[in-house]
């Protein structure tokens, strides 16, 4: 019996098993899982990782286990979906931890929140004074929203009553020395009128540019070249 | 199109995956006598219990051809330990069939026989 050559079979089994169900549970992202959907990931991964290297057991049951738990979490996401009360459930409430510049301690004893946590997570915020803070909620997935006291909000361009400038999107034309044709057209421009924007910097040829994105609204083309003086 | 040719290779992986991982029964299918385990434990075990050792040998030397060449085609179906037990009780069976010890024999053959069956399940 090849070991390494039954660990690889069932490694290639592992991955594609998990690849194609945690393509089926969605796109959330990490930052957007709640502690529970954290544990889950764990666990599953754990079982992936035994059916790939214990080879004590046959494949199969890990390959059981993986499936009951990934349908456990289909089953709980579709729930979460349907009924508002099972997604509290699961996923649990946000928590208001400053409410009108008050601290509510009740509200972090309950979730066993401390105040260095709720300094840390608004220094993170960029807030370094608590007396700024009009509302702060302890979300599911354990960041914090915070909502300034409008003294100390920033100023919009509304606020000093400034027309903005169009923003837009740029798109990549040049990446990695390869000219993105296809973008090009969807930016209305085509491969003359770049050729002729790289010699005015001094570029002969694509291949000298690592990345150069477009701007249609603004009609900014920014250059990145391979060779940085 | 893009989509049936996406699912469609979902499907495949995952078919080929659940093959791999219950396919003993198919991969363990005799292609012929010559690795055939189960018709071997059985003619072994007619030869102990008629104390015909040259046959045993000779029986013996089969079962281990058997073995050895059903082994790779279900390696990624069944668990080690099961075929470390079988590869040990082989060893020992063929010790006790030089030595011509019949009880000896007998346990070990009736313990292959229980790990071929386990291998199974």
């Amino acid at each position: 019996m090849n070991e390494a050559l039954v660990v690889l079979g069932r490694s290639l089994i592992a991955f594609s098993t998990l690849l194609v169900f945690t393509r089926m549970l969605g796109k959330q992202q990490l930052s957007q899982l709640t502690y529970f959907d954290y544990i889950l990931g764990i666990t599953i991964g754990s079982i992936a990782s035994s059916l790939s290297v214990d080879l004590s057991s046959r494949a199969w049951p890990h390959w059981v286990a993986l499936f009951t738990w990934f349908a456990i979490v289909a089953l709980l996401q579709w729930s979460s979906i349907r009924w508002k009360t099972a997604d509290r459930f699961f996923s649990g409430q946000p928590v208001i931890v400053i409410m009108k510049g008050k601290i509510m301690e009740q509200n972090m004893k309950t979730i066993h929140y401390t105040i260095s946590d709720l300094l840390e997570h608004l220094r993170n915020k960029d807030v370094f004074d608590i007396s700024k803070v009009e509302f702060a909620v302890l979300e599911t997935n354990g960041n914090l929203s915070v909502l300034l006291k409008p003294e100390y909000q920033p100023a919009t361009l509304k606020d000093l009553q400034i027309k903005p400038s169009p923003g837009g999107i740029s798109t990549e034309v040049i990446y990695s020395g390869v000219v993105v044709e296809a973008n090009l057209h969807k930016a209305g421009v085509n491969l003359q009128w770049l050729q002729k924007q790289l010699q005015e910097q001094g570029i002969s040829h694509p291949e000298e540019v690592f990345l150069a994105t477009y701007n249609r609204d603004s009609g900014v083309l920014s250059i990145d070249k391979y060779q940085d003086k | 199109m893009k989509k049936v040719i996406y699912y469609s290779l979902v499907l495949l992986l995952m078919a080929v995956s659940l093959f791999i991982m219950n396919g003993f029964h198919y991969l363990a299918r005799p292609h012929g006598a010559a690795d055939n385990v189960p018709v071997h434990i059985t003619a072994l075990k007619t030869s102990l219990e008629q104390n015909s050792w040259d046959e045993a040998e000779q029986h013996y030397q089969a079962l281990s051809t058997a073995w050895h060449k059903i082994k790779p085609r279900i390696q990624f179906s069944v668990e080690k330990d099961e075929m470390n037990s079988i590869d040990l009780s082989l060893a020992r069976l063929g010790i006790s069939i030089r030595a011509q010890d019949q009880i000896r024999a007998a346990i070990e053959l009736s313990e292959i026989e229980v790990h071929w069956k386990d291998l199974s399940h």
